[in-house]
């Protein structure tokens, strides 16, 4: 049987009627991301929402898609192949009103949709607002887990993980799925540790399954507590109910409309939440320790939750740019990367945890100690007992010390990493801030410069740096500076335009155009090159992603028959094994390459 | 009758006149003829040829000074000499002009300027004509840069054949050489013989037999990078020590200058392998190693990610792995 016979009417569709076109890199990649985690219907309604490029209702959305998506004129054929009544209900399923409905819920759920109440003319008005930018951070939940998993512990990992694939969860739902996600992931490890053996001697008893089903509620709602008090969770803002401005004349009611009531996702801290009877699938259990005293305060039971990507993301800055700082500073000055790291933990906790709305974001010496890390704190422990023991004058107190090396930092200009903006009497008084701007945009340079040595070598990412620091140069002068025979220097100067790394300036020299006349200036602006350096990542990234799912989609048989096969029967021959693992390898590699890509997007567009 | 012989005096009509003798010998005068008048005048022409060749040297002599060794304005010569000998001093200069040994031209204020060449050197212009003469001037207008053929055609209006029979010559007498540019190999520039070539024709230092000089500069480069990490305890080397280490290592086959590092150290500025770290106390920048920064930017294969038929290329690894179209299962049963 061949490949192309198995799938009559298979194709490898990778976009909507409505994707962009000519794409912009970015939608284009959150577009996909789309369909590959919630299919292509509500890839279509994300795409239908960034078509109108503006905030809009249901029924300009449905508007909007029934009429820019035509039906499809289905060939004889193939109606005679899958019967006119299949063939018509395919016809009209994908521009019905519940499955757009569904999807923009699954949207609204993710948060890549946000919703917003409108009063026009009398009426209510829910307009909905694509946020591009949350639907490519989909393959990034991952790194998520992977940073929880370092910084907090396994419940927190679990939970995290639960509210990603959720979305949003309300209190009480996040700790029973949690609950049972670590129940299975627990079972699942003693069968593979027990395999063998004879089941019925290990197996526990029920007293001790609740036993230890309470003990992880527990635990769970611990972590669950640590995270929303970190700010790593947040609450979903509440949504204007609609009985609070109720007029007879109301607009649209969204998702009433011949359809079963549903349920009305409720936020907030209201205590006359607390006697609304308890729902069927609520784990009594859960709802009983919400209401106690270590809980009461920070989870009530009806709030809903989701990971807070911000928090997340200042997390991750916090340890890049720590390191940056190490790279750069920490030959000079000791503890330099913990120090600005701490920092910025402590700033993105301000910012997230006690949501200050301060705009001035400095501090001293003594409120990032607590964030340093044991190692470092130990570190200038020892030398403050060791200042003491040599009775030097000088105040060696820890907070003195990173005081000190602060100001030191603060010397430093390539790149500015700290300002002191406050000089006190002593060290410790003095206040500072971190430059987090401009270390990033010292990392994106960084990141460019290399993206442009791999793709055209060394010699294109001198002459673009060159380009950068000296302005408006002719080629030759750019060959002079750049040590490269002229003739070279301009070929790639031609491949650096066709990238759109660098800029042409014509100057004429009379007022007919003459090209020989002509003096043609090279250029970099720094603007531009970013946002072509960015665009070139989420290109790459998309393109990387539509091969490894083409990759899958076509070797899909192969993998099932491959999962399926005993020790004998498939797989036997040595060139379909041999086949097979570098199929896999390839898919790897494939993958391991989205990674990177995304990291390397990670700093150029979001921090 | 055989007609009778006319005085020697008489001359034709439209006749040219007869050349004079140089030399002070005495014109043979017929005493029929010879008057204490024509005595007179013959003895006055020689006076006045001793008198020209006194103020011919006088004239020589003023270019020895110091003041005029690149040569005299006229106004300076109409100081020098008087206002009656300039009159005189025409002739002079045209004899001169015409053996090749003073050469006119014109000043910033449209004043004759006159300088003199040396005798060795006049001889070689002697015998050249005025086509040879004009390409010369041609020629020494362009200085160091040097002239292609086809403008000096363009502005001597020679026909080629005639231009390179004129070259020859030239060259023949050491006047001019041909040169080459790195810009156009192919294409032949003249110069004159005693110029050096400029930067911009030959390439400078970089360029050995017109190529550039990749490896020279590698091993340069690489040098530059090890002085950097090794002297001083890597806490900074200045331009002036990495040069005479050069010298001293005898790195380079040819004498760099200071200008000539800098701009080697500078690439190396702009590939982020050293960077400055401040100056030392006698203001010279000090280069440091550069720190390495972890860019976060590990993807590699840009070239084929960014074309447009990446869905349909066989993807080749580093390592030899291959990612191709599926291939179809080969069945066992």
């Amino acid at each position: 049987m061949s490949m192309s016979s198995s799938i009559p009417f298979a194709s490898f569709n990778q976009t909507s009627e409505l994707t962009s076109v000519p794409h912009d890199p970015m939608l284009s990649l959150a577009s996909n991301c789309i369909r590959d985690y919630f299919g292509p219907t509500v890839q279509l309604v994300a795409d239908g929402l960034v078509f109108r490029g503006e905030p809009l209702t249901l029924q300009q959305l449905v508007q909007c898609l029934r009429t820019k998506c035509r039906q499809k004129v289905y060939s004889q054929e193939r109606i005679r192949l899958l019967g006119p009544k299949v063939a018509s209900r395919l016809q009209n399923q994908s521009l019905q009103l519940p499955p757009i409905k569904a999807a923009l819920l699954v949207l609204i759920q993710h948060s890549i949709v946000t919703v917003t109440v409108k009063k026009v003319k009398g009426k209510l008005q829910y307009q909905y607002t694509y946020d591009r930018t949350r639907a490519r951070l989909l393959p990034r939940y991952p790194r998520y887990v992977e940073y929880a998993k370092r910084a907090l512990d396994d419940n927190a990992v679990a939970l995290v993980e639960e509210l990603l694939v959720q979305g949003r969860l309300r209190t009480v739902d996040a700790v029973s799925k949690t609950v049972e996600r670590l129940e299975q992931a627990a079972a699942a490890n003693e069968e593979a540790a027990n395999e063998g053996e004879d089941d019925d001697e290990n197996k526990p008893d029920d007293s001790k399954k609740k036993e230890d089903n309470t003990a992880l509620k527990q635990t769970v709602l611990e972590s669950f507590k640590k995270l929303a008090q970190a700010g790593f969770l947040e609450e979903v803002p509440k949504m204007k109910n609609e009985s609070e401005n109720a007029d007879p004349d109301a607009g649209e009611t969204e998702f009433e409309a011949k359809e079963p009531p549903k349920k009305k996702q409720k936020t907030g801290n209201d205590a006359a939440d607390d006697n609304v009877k308890l729902q069927e699938e609520e784990d009594p259990e859960i709802v009983s320790l919400l209401k106690g005293s270590a809980y009461k305060r920070f989870l009530t039971r009806h709030t809903v939750w989701r990971v807070n990507i911000a928090m997340f993301h200042e997390s991750l800055r916090s340890f890049i740019l720590g390191r940056l700082v190490a790279e750069r500073y920490g030959h000079k000055v000791q503890s330099a990367g913990s120090m600005v790291t701490a920092a910025l933990k402590y700033l993105a906790h301000r910012r997230h945890a006690e949501k200050s709305t301060d705009t001035e974001m400095t501090f001293d010496a003594a409120s990032i100690q607590r964030y340093l890390p044991k190692p470092v704190q130990e570190l200038l422990e020892k030398k403050r007992q060791a200042a003491v023991a040599n009775n030097t004058s000088r105040n060696m107190a820890v907070v003195s010390q990173v005081a000190r090396a602060l100001q030191q930092l603060a010397s430093y200009k390539s790149p500015i990493c700290v300002l002191e903006v406050e000089t006190g009497a002593k060290p410790e008084d003095s206040r500072f801030e971190i430059c987090t701007t401009r270390m990033v945009q010292y990392l994106q340079q960084r990141i460019t410069n290399q993206m442009i040595l791999d793709h055209h070598g060394e010699v294109g990412a001198r002459i673009v740096t060159v380009l950068s620091r000296n302005g408006y140069l002719e080629s030759d002068s750019l060959a002079e500076v750049s040590m490269v025979p002229a003739k070279d220097c301009r070929e790639i100067l031609h491949r650096l335009y066709r990238s759109k790394y660098i800029d042409l300036f014509t100057l004429s020299q009379s007022r007919q155009h003459n090209p020989s006349n002509m003096i043609y200036l090279w250029t970099v602006n720094g603007q531009r090159i970013l946002k072509n350096a960015t665009d070139n990542v989420c290109t790459a990234l998309l393109n990387l992603r539509l091969r490894r799912q083409h990759e899958v989609e076509v070797g899909k048989n192969w993998i099932e028959r491959a999962q399926e096969a005993g020790d004998m029967d498939e797989n036997d021959h040595e060139a379909d094994k041999q086949n097979h693992k570098k199929f896999c390898l390839g898919l790897e590699r494939l993958y391991g390459s989205c990674l990177q890509l995304d990291e390397t997007l990670m700093i150029m567009e979001d921090m | 009758m055989p007609p009778k012989k006319r005085p020697a005096s008489a001359s034709k009509a439209g006749a040219p006149p007869a050349k004079k003798a140089k030399s002070a010998v005495a014109i043979k005068i017929e005493p029929s003829l010879g008057s204490p008048s024509a005595v007179r005048a013959a003895k006055k022409t020689t006076g006045t040829e001793k008198k020209q060749d006194g103020l011919k040297e006088r004239f020589i002599a003023l270019f020895s000074l110091e003041e005029f060794k690149s040569g005299i304005s006229n106004s300076q010569l109409k100081d020098k000499m008087g206002a009656d000998s300039i009159a005189k001093l025409v002739p002079i200069i045209n004899q001169l002009t015409s053996e090749s040994r003073l050469v006119m031209s014109k000043t910033g204020k449209n004043e004759l300027f006159y300088s003199l060449v040396s005798a060795d050197v006049a001889t070689k212009f002697k015998g050249l004509d005025t086509a040879a003469r004009m390409v010369y001037q041609v020629i020494e207008r362009a200085g160091n840069m040097g002239i292609w053929t086809k403008d000096i055609r363009l502005q001597t209006h020679q026909n080629i054949q005639t231009l390179n029979k004129i070259f020859k010559t030239l060259e023949a007498r050491r006047l001019i050489k041909p040169v080459k540019s790195v810009t156009a190999k192919a294409k032949k520039l003249y110069m004159l013989y005693n110029l050096t070539p400029s930067k911009e024709l030959t390439g400078g230092v970089w360029y050995s037999d017109l190529e550039f000089d990749h490896e020279f500069i590698s091993e340069l480069r690489t040098f530059a990078i090890h002085c950097v990490k090794r002297l001083n305890q890597a806490k900074g080397v200045t331009l002036t020590e990495i040069q005479g280490k050069m010298i001293q290592a005898k790195v380079s086959r040819i004498e760099l200058s200071l200008e000539d590092v800098q701009q080697l150290v500078q690439t190396l500025v702009y590939d982020y392998l050293v960077e400055e770290a401040g100056e030392n106390e006698n203001g010279e920048v000090l280069y440091v190693s550069a720190r390495r920064v972890t860019t976060m930017c590990d993807f590699k294969w840009w070239e084929h990610a960014l074309s447009n038929d990446f869905h349909f290329r066989p993807i080749q690894f580093d390592d030899g792995l291959e990612l191709v179209a599926h291939e179809p299962h080969y069945h066992t049963a």
